[in-house]
This record gives structure tokens, sequence and C-alpha cells, in this order.
């Protein structure tokens, strides 16, 4: 059988079918933003007639979505309700009480997800201890339940104080909410957040509830489109967390979807560089507006526990990315005072870089590779656009070359040196500011740009090796096949390790456990194996952040919580280089990723033709003529020494001077820099 | 030592360079500390300096703590030059020796290289007690210094990698929570660490004269943007005034604070000449902090641009008499210095609104409700500190309402969720709401300030609550024709007889178990008159 996965980008959407046999094939379609379901369709049906193969032939169908993105960015949220404790109404409007922008007195903070007219509090109260202290006031929730209907509300959230020890008054609020509102949804904080903190409990739930028609909407669609075009499995979506999750659990969770595109390029990416043996890499996808830097070691991506959607928190586990605004249509200025920047203001599509010719004035990172070289006039963009040299020297000139009084080709270079140096201390925050040494990493170069890029950057931080995927413009719909089901469950548990018992931790992993069960079963008919993965949040006594520290296998031992305290220390110097005058350490929450795996992924040997095709002049420092290869005449084994360009229709590889390209396992090119340089 | 000047390219990569290494330090000092005023609140700050202590670049977390650590590494340089080792580690927090309030703790680590003494690393923490008089140390009830806990007149506590064990001995044996000082003292010092090592990464990678040039051109590219800023500022003089209640006493005078700017010659003169005289009582503001108001209320009319550093300071010129409010004389108590702080922004921010009427803004709350009470825990019998400070209203725009409940200006603490203060304290937490009303009215109306009731559940407990701005002739200014926000308030419910009781805004309390209590925060002021049809 064989699987696909599509990914809805903002202008393109991608899809990967790979065979039984690891052949690849790749599609590309345009995004049609009013009809998301439209694209779907279309670059499925692409891609059946590109591979030959039937809908019938679909063993496994994975999505990557912006749907819950788009919605968070321009605000458009159902309808939503909040319902929390009597003199807690407000506790969306008041946050953490901080500003965003401490200088900028004149701009209004962002407005919560659901005004305040439409948050209501309720008697009743759950103590610290899980206690009730004051039963529920059910009246007022019928009350609060009319006041809603006649505002129209479209979705509830739920957040009671302490309702992570005890949930029985957000159940039983949403009990009184079908009856008062039958078929309007509604989200649990303790479901999506069992820890504690009401308000990023209460965000967390507002956020999710919100989305919950419109992605409700969206599932329901495609997959009567997918089910009508005669495949017979699941749908699967990516998650923030990297993994997919069942279409069923999508409906319910839709915030777990926010990252979902950026978290494909990490998986992706990764999974590309483990094909020829590469486990510990820092992802670099950089595109047309951005970069995304992630990291992943020993094959694991790094995850966060807290993100931001529309300006609120979210507390939902997710691959941890840091994202620049460092393009290829990145605009250069020179200041007054003669300091030169570099984005994050974009040219994006339109205009875009001045070399489009569409009318772009400001000189972008584009327009100095074609002044450069690196780029040539002939290579055509995403595959469809000429490059003009004389407007991008015309711009670079202007913008930068005439303000600075440098030359043209200094002043293009200078360009890239910032835009390379803000790649740069982005990766050292990923690396070094988290206690990695970059230099024991290999890049990942994909994206539009990020092949572009890839030497200056690993040069400038001093990491050793570069891997560029076979398709670097898809690798993000190739993260869709790559990764696995995965359910992130947990459970806030405070006690102090030296007082714990095994057995009564263990009575904790066992309910986690049951949890995960009925998660896993909705992806049985897909599954080719499942793994749980224990983990703790741990720290020392009095101080407030974690860190999480892997946790043995059930059951519970002395031995394993021992092993996983000595993990939290040893970690604990590791990024804070010290350990601390007061040694007493804490369990604060039980984590639990339960995994469904699925296929692991094999790629077809790729043969290629040789051959250069022919010589492209190049600035770097001076002008010279570099060979220029077609990435589909390369074959495994193939080396190529730098200086070269590498052309392909979705990029171009800029291999420098002192860099020497091997064609490894599925055309995957492995940049590795010579020892002495 | 040699100096390069780097070009101008290398020049923007190194300054984004000292800007994330400031930023490293912060993320290693919360992450890994203990108080709830650093890791909730965020009220400390890291950054980096020249050998002679000139600040270069900082992190950015509340601006009360911006641009005053150069005041204590001049003292910490006065004392120790020439005796200054590798390794070694500084601690002071004397306010009259160019600290703040004794609660800031402040760390210097020097980096050498090959032998020579070439920049530091610093970091300012509020931590959550340093003995004294009071729980939580700072009140507005203390009448001279000593009353305000440990005072480290720029000592050294790490002398050639070795803690010097005198120093740790007398801070634990001083302090109401050893266990999170000497944590968050930990954390300072990892910061500053990390601090060093980054910044010897980059002399290693740049070679010490690009470094050392990349210094100067910073300080020099902000001094000429800071200059070329005011030279854009309307000519002229511009002042304005405020008042805080009273000096903390019940039934005392309310205490003037006045500035006067002049914008000269790409200059700013702040001249608080015309500010009270010194008060016998905690709210004097030590001359540090003084810098730090100006600096934030400068920063915010500069355009958010400009970055905190030498180059920024060496065009501010501050006028403050000694013996004044904002410069008190040895042995002045100043240790609940914030209130003033903030009221001298609020003042500032009016001044600077006059000057510039297209960018004037209806003034932010000043109240900074806050309370540190001590209690017994029957849960386990630990002895609690409970802190929180609670925002208030911000003041409304030309084209948009204030924010509501923001702790505005120089600070930006976090409030306290309500479940870590139930979790980890003897209390509960009755209400948390925006109070309807609060915030002046007009075309834009004020934020609203923001109403807390702390229920005790143990048997006793005491500590220090404040709230100012609870006059409303000094409630946070309308602006255009907008009305005042209303002020604030602190009261306390008593078990015993039910009864709720508004009280004095500054105050040192014993509750019993059931007593309730209830801080306010202030309203901001509204912008425009309301429009008649």
């Amino acid at each position: 059988m064989s699987r696909v996965g599509i990914d809805i980008g903002g202008s393109f959407t991608d899809a990967v079918l790979i065979g039984d046999d690891g052949r690849v094939h790749v599609a590309k379609v345009p995004s049609q933003p009013a009809q998301i379901e439209a694209a779907f369709m279309d670059g499925l049906r692409s891609l059946l007639a590109v591979a030959g193969e039937s809908a019938a032939d679909v063993g496994y169908l994975a999505h990557g979505t912006t749907i819950a993105t788009n919605a968070i960015v321009q605000r458009t949220f159902a309808t939503t309700a909040l319902i929390t404790n009597e003199g807690f109404a407000d506790v969306l409007a008041i946050g953490t009480q901080m500003r965003k922008n401490v200088y900028d007195l004149w701009t209004p903070e962002e407005a919560p997800i659901v005004p305040r007219e439409r948050c209501f509090g309720v008697r009743g109260r759950i103590d610290a201890q899980g206690q009730e202290r004051e039963p529920l006031d059910e009246g007022a929730v019928r009350e609060a339940a009319a006041s809603m209907r006649a505002a129209g509300v479209e979705a509830v959230a739920v957040m009671t104080l302490f309702s992570f020890l005890n949930a029985a008054h957000e159940e039983r609020i949403a009990e009184l909410l079908a009856e008062e509102l039958p078929g309007v949804p509604v989200t649990l904080s303790h479901q999506v957040v069992p820890e504690f903190r009401e308000y990023i409990r209460a965000s967390t739930a507002a956020a999710n509830s919100a989305l919950l028609p419109l992605v409700g909407r969206y599932i329901t669609a495609l997959e009567g489109e997918v089910a009508g075009e005669g495949i017979g499995v699941p749908l699967h979506l990516m998650q923030s967390n990297g993994g997919v999750t069942p279409a069923e659990r999508a409906r319910q969770l839709p915030i777990a979807l926010a990252m979902s595109g950026p978290a494909a390029g990490v998986i992706g990416g990764a999974r590309l560089a483990g094909l020829v043996g590469e486990n510990d890499v820092i992802t670099f996808d950089m595109g047309g507006t951005t970069a995304d830097i992630g990291i992943v070691t020993g094959g694991e991506a790094e995850v966060r526990f807290t993100g931001e959607a529309a300006g609120t928190p979210i507390n939902l586990p997710q691959l941890d990315l840091l994202c620049i605004g460092a393009g290829g249509g990145s605009i250069a200025t020179v200041d007054e005072f003669g300091a030169l920047r570099v984005g994050p203001e974009s040219a994006g599509a339109a205009p875009g870089p001045a070399a489009y010719g569409q009318g772009g004035t400001r000189a972008t990172v584009t327009d100095a590779h074609v002044v450069l070289g690196t780029l040539s006039e002939d290579c055509k963009l995403a595959g469809r656009l000429p490059l003009d040299r004389a407007l991008a020297l015309a711009a670079v000139e202007e913008s930068v070359a005439t303000p600075l009084g440098l030359g043209v080709e200094e002043a293009a270079s200078a360009i890239l040196r910032i835009a390379n140096a803000n790649m740069a201390n982005a990766v050292r925050v990923m690396s070094v500011a988290r206690g990695q040494d970059p230099r024991g990493y290999a890049l990942v170069a994909i994206g539009g740009a990020g092949p572009m890029h890839a030497c200056a950057l690993a040069d400038e931080v001093g990491i050793p090796r570069i891997v560029v995927p076979r398709h670097p413009g898809v690798a993000a719909a190739y993260g869709l096949l790559a990764t696995d089901i995965r359910h992130d469950l947990r459970r806030t548990w405070r006690r102090q390790t030296s007082a714990l018992t095994p057995a009564e931790l263990d009575t904790e992993l066992a309910r986690l456990e049951d949890d995960a069960r009925v998660l896993l079963a909705h992806s049985a008919s897909v599954a080719t194996g499942e793994a749980l993965d224990w983990e703790l949040d741990m720290r020392y006594r009095g101080q407030a952040y974690n860190l999480t520290v892997p946790l043995g296998a059930r059951p519970a031992t002395a031995a394993t919580i021992r092993a996983a305290e000595q993990a939290f220390i040893d970690e604990h110097q590791r990024l804070y280089d010290y350990t601390p005058t007061i040694t007493d350490t804490e369990i604060v929450t039980i984590r639990l990723r339960a995994t469904a795996l699925t296929e692991p992924i094999v790629v077809d040997a790729v043969r290629g033709g040789g051959g250069t095709a022919g010589t492209q002049r190049v600035h770097d420092g001076a002008w010279s003529e570099w060979p220029v290869h077609h990435r589909d005449a390369l074959g495994e084994g193939d080396t190529i020494v730098g200086p070269a360009i590498i052309e392909q229709t979705d990029t171009t590889t800029v291999l420098h001077r002192g860099w020497t390209a091997v064609v490894g396992a599925g055309g995957t090119l492995v940049l590795t820099r010579e020892a002495s340089a | 030592m040699r100096i390069e000047t780097p070009d101008a390219v290398t020049q923007e990569i190194l300054i984004s360079g000292f800007k994330h290494i400031a930023e490293e330090m912060a993320v290693v000092e919360y992450r890994s500390s203990y108080s709830p005023i650093i890791r909730e609140m965020l009220d400390f700050n890291c950054g980096i300096f020249a050998a002679d202590g000139r600040a270069i670049a900082n992190s950015e977390q509340i601006p009360a703590q911006l641009g005053l650590m150069q005041f204590a590494l001049e003292a910490v340089i006065g004392k120790w030059t020439g005796r200054i080792e590798p390794d070694d580690a500084f601690i002071t927090n004397h306010p009259y020796m160019g600290g703040t309030h004794t609660p800031d703790l402040q760390v210097f680590i020097p980096l050498f290289h090959e032998g020579e003494l070439v920049a530091w690393s610093g970091s300012i923490a509020h931590h959550i007690d340093i003995g004294g008089r009071f729980p939580g140390t700072e009140s507005a009830q203390c009448t001279e210094l000593f009353q305000e806990g440990l005072i480290f007149p720029a000592v050294r506590f790490v002398e050639r990698g070795q803690r010097v064990g005198a120093v740790y001995d007398m801070l634990e044996a001083n302090v109401r929570d050893p266990a999170s000082t000497l944590g968050d003292l930990d954390a300072q010092l990892a910061a500053c660490k990390r601090g060093n090592q980054r910044l010897a990464e980059t002399i290693e990678r740049y070679g010490l004269p690009l470094v050392l040039g990349g210094f100067e051109a910073l300080v020099d590219q902000t001094a000429r943007r800071t200059e070329a800023l005011f030279r854009s500022w309307p000519d002229g003089a511009v002042e304005a005034e405020g008042f805080l209640d009273d000096i903390g006493f019940e039934n005392t005078d309310p205490v003037r604070v006045h500035a006067r700017l002049t914008v000269d010659d790409g200059t700013l003169v702040v001249d608080l000449s015309g500010c009270s005289p010194q008060i016998p009582s905690g709210m004097n503001v030590p001359i540090a902090s003084a810098h730090a108001a100006a600096y934030f209320a400068v920063r915010a009319f500069l355009g958010g641009n400009v970055p905190h550093n030498a180059g920024l300071a060496s065009r501010v010129r501050m006028i403050i008499p000694e013996g004044t409010l904002y410069n008190p004389i040895h042995p002045t108590a100043l240790s609940a210095r914030h209130l003033a702080v903030q009221r001298l922004t609020d003042v500032l921010i009016d001044a600077l609104s006059t000057l510039m009427p297209e960018h004037a803004i209806a003034g932010s709350q000043v109240s900074f409700p806050a309370l540190v009470f001590q209690a017994v825990d029957p849960r386990n019998g630990d002895l609690t500190l409970l802190a929180d400070i609670l925002g208030g209203g911000g003041g409304a725009r030309r084209h948009a309402d204030g924010d509501d409940g923001i702790d505005p200006y120089t600070s930006n603490c976090a409030i306290l969720p309500a479940e870590i203060a139930e979790l980890e304290y003897p209390w509960l937490i009755e209400r948390t709401e925006l109070v309807d009303g609060s915030g002046g009215g007009g075309r834009h109306r004020g934020g609203m300030g923001i109403r807390r009731d702390y229920r005790l559940l143990a048997a006793e407990s005491d500590g220090m609550f404040y709230v100012e701005q609870t006059d409303p002739r000094f409630a946070a200014r309308g602006r255009d024709g907008g009305g005042d926000g209303a002020p604030g308030y602190a009261a306390i419910q008593r078990a015993a007889t039910g009864e709720t009781e508004v009280v004095h805004g500054k105050g040192y309390v014993t509750l019993h178990e059931g007593d309730v209590i209830i801080l306010v925060g202030a309203g901001g002021g509204g912008f425009g008159a309301t429009d008649a049809a």
C-alpha cells in the first residue's frame, strides 16, 4: 500500500507519495485559501496521477494544515463563552497582567479571545487539596447558559480552580451545558491542560473552544471528500508536537494543530537526515519570509510546553522552534545612522524581490544572491519566475551600496552577512543557550532558501556537516509520512522525591496509561506497533521552572525513580552549570508520550546521468567561474568539490569553497567542510 | 588595550551578539531561580559591561532594574581596583554605594583575557527578603536604612573561584527565607558565569581589539542616535508635578514630585530640584533608581529604538540636589522606593506629553498594590512568605482605551496565579477581578484596576502591604478633557466581626484565621471629552 502526505501551505499544497517499492513521487499545486478542501483534493489527484496509482492503493493518509494557524492569525474565532468560578470571570482579561511592549505606551494590548461580556462566574469552589469547599451553583450555570444562548454563543470553555485535582465541577458544568445548549461544543480546561496556573489553563481552553466549530466542519468536509474519492483509511492530521493524530481526536483538540506546518518541517528534515545516518541535527527551514530553526538530538525533536496563540499563552507540548524574520524576501535597509538591517520586514510574494520585476524596488536577500551570481538569471525560482539582474543591481545599489559608500558586490555580501549572522544567533539560541554544542550536529537545509545559505550559516556557527534532502521544498509533506501517531498526556502530581513510594507513583502511571489506550485505539487500523514513553517534570524544591527527564518503563520502582532524579541533577548541571546549595528535589508533573508507530520509510536509490551543466560567474570576494550541476543528473556516490552551484526546480544549493558534496541514500546531498578550512 | 573599530557590518553583528548574550544570561537566571519575585514577576536584569563599568548591553526585564547597574559596578571598581582577580565575584546592595534598595542584590564577575580585565558580567535581582524589621524587608514604615536588612558594601564573596564562607554564613543567618535567597544567588552567579563564557567565545572568534571596538561603536552609535532624536524634539522647557499620598504614615502631608525638562543641544536635562526634601520614611528613592525612571520615560518617547547603554546615559543629564526625595543622604530609609519611582515616571510622561501633544497619553495608575505576609502553613508546618503585586488601569490614548489591569511604566510584574497562592501558601484567593467604572471616562476610557481578596487559612500572619494613589486628588490624570481614574485602596475584613474597614494605604498588620485583606489598584485616566452629540 502507498503512503500519502499532503501539506497545505500559504502558497502551495505539497503532496508526497511513497510506494511499497520506496519510490518517491511529488506533486505541487497552488493552495486555494477560499476552498481549502479543493486544493487538498487537487493535490491528491495530481499525485495519484503522477504515481500512476488509484485511491484504493492508499494505505495511509496524513495531512498538515494551516487552518488553525490562519484562524489564529486572522482571529476568525467562533463566538465563544467562558464559565469559571465566581470572582474569577476576568481571568482572561487580567491574564498575567504583564504588558507585551513595555516601552510602547500607545498600542493597546491584544484583546482576549473571549470578551468580558461572555465570561461568567458561578459559585462553587474546589480547594488546593482537591476537596469541595463550596458546592456548585447549578442554577447559576443554567442562567449563564441562557445568556449565552441569547448571545448566539457557538462554543464554550470551562475553567474552574483546581480542576486538575478534582474535575467534578467542570464535568457537571459540561452536563448542564449539554442540556441547556445542545450541540454547542465545550472544552474543559482539565482535559486540555491538567496542570496548575489558572490563567494558562483558561486561555488554552478558550483558544481551543474558539477553533472547535471551524476545524470540526473542515475535518468533516474533508473526510467526506476523501471517502468519496474511494480512500478507505482514516485521515490523520499533523500536530504542533511533531506527531500526527487521528481526525477524531483533532476535532476535539484543534489548538494542537496550531504549529502543524513548521513541526512537519522539523520532523521531515530530521527523518530525511536519518537516511544518511545523521541523528543529531539542527533543522534550518528558510523560505520567503521566515527561517525556522529546530533541534533534534538522538532522533528526538526538542519539545517545549508553552506557546502562544493570538497573544495568549497556550500550554500544550509543541516542537521547540525558533522562527525569525529572515527569508529570501527579507528587505535590507540602512537607517540614517548607517546601521544595516535585514528583515524582519519582507517583500513577500508581491511585489517580491526587485529581481522578480513585479514592482519591488527595495533590496532583498534574493536580490543579493542575484547580484553575486549565486542565483542565475536563467534559474526560475519555484519553477516560475525569471530573474532580472539589472533590477536587482539597481535595488542593492540604491538601498545599501550608496548609503554605506560600498561597491555593489560588497553591499550584496553585506546583506548576506547580516542575514546569516541573524540566523546564526537563532541557531545559538537553539543550541548553545540550551547547553548543546552545534559542532556536534549536522545542519539540515530545507525550504526554498535553506540550501543557499547553509554553507555560510554552518561556517558561522562551526557546524561541520550539512544535509540537503533530495526535495528540500517538500520536506514538510515528507515529514507527515515520516512521523508517528502521537498523544501527549500528563497529570500534575506534586511530591517530594524522597517522600514518595514507587507504588503510589505507579498508580498514577496506570491511570494515564488507561487514558492513552483509549486514544491509541483510534489508529489501530494503521499502526504497526506502539510505544509508551514516561517522563517527569522535576525541580529543586522551591524552584518554579521544571526540567523534563525520562522515567523508565512501568512499573515504577525505587531504581527508576532514582535514575530519573539523577537525570534531573545531571540536566540541571548541564544547562545551568551549577548544583544548588539546597538539593532536595520534587516531582511536579507526570508525562506520557503514547506513540502508535507507522511503517518506517524506505526510499529507492537514485541513479543520475552525471556531468556538469556549464558554469556561472559568482562573486565571493572576487568574480570567478563556478561549475553548475543539475540535481536530477546526480547519482549516489557522485562527489562535487566546491565551489559549485547545484540547481533543481525547488531550490539552489550553494556549495562554498572548502566544502565537498557527496550524493548519499535517496539522492540526499551530504556536504562536509574540509578539516583544514 | 588595543581597540580596533569594526566595519559597519561587523559592528551590527557584534552588537546583536552582545544583546543575545545578555538575554541568554536572563534565561539562565529565571529558569533556575527560586523566589516568585524573580521567577513569576521577572524583577531582575542581566547585563554586560566594559572594563571601566560602562553599560554595554542589557536583557530587557522590568525597566525599573534597567540602566542602574553601572552605578553599583563603579563602586565595586572604585573599591577593589588593582586587587581584582580572575574568578572573583562581588556582591553589593548598598543604596549609598550606587545600589538601589537592599533587597536588590547585585552580582558582578570580571572577565580576564590574557591576564587583563576586559569586561564584566552583572546581574541584579530583587530577593524576597534580606532581613530587617519587616517580612519582605521593604516597607514605607522604615525610618532609617539600618531597619532595611543586611547591607553588602561591594563585598568580594567569591575569591578566585572559592566561595567566602563567612559571607554565606552571615547571609543565611540574617534573612527570613534563606533557601530562596541562597538559591537565587546561585542563579545570579550562574547567569554571570554564562555571560562571561559567551563574551570569552566572542573574543576568541573576533579578537579582543574588535570586541572592544564593538563596545565603543555601540555606545557611540546609541549616543549619536539619542542626540539626533533629542534635536528633533521641540525646543523649550516643560514641567509637571504630582504627589504621593503621604510619607507613609497616616495623617501626614502629601509629598511633591516635580520635574522640569529641557532639551539643550542634543541633551535632555531632567531637573528634579522642585521635588520634596527627603522624608522620614522608607519611601525615598536611591539616586540610581531615579535614573531608571528617567531612562524609561525617555526611551518610550524616543520610540523604543534606542537600546539602553552608556551612550543613552551620556545624553540625559539629571539634576537631583542632595537631601531631596530622589537623592537622600545616608542613612535615610528607602526600601519602599518603587512608589515614588512610579510617580516620578508618571510626572515625566506627563511633561513629555505636554512637549509632544501628538504623542500625549493619559496617566496610568501608580498605586502599585503589593503585600508580603509571613505565616506558618498548617498543612506542613513550613514558614511561608506570600508576596504579590497587583495591576491597575493604564492611561487612555488619543485613539484607544487604556489597558485594564496592568503594572505600568518601569514595572511589569506578573500577578501571582491564585492556584500557586493556594497550593504553596496558607491563603484562599476569594476573587481577582476588574473594578467596573474605575477607569476615567472620556472619548476613550482609562483602564480598570484589579481587586484581589486574600483570606488567611493559617492561625496568624503578620506582614506589610501598601497601596499608593488612594487620595482622589492624586488619581491617574485624564487628558484633553478625559476623566481621572478611581483611586486605589486597601481594606481588611475581620472574621471576628464580619466587618470590612478601609485602612490607611500603607501598613503593617497582624491577621488571624479567616481575616481577609483586600487590595484594589487604581484606574487609569481617560482621554478626550465624551462627545456631547
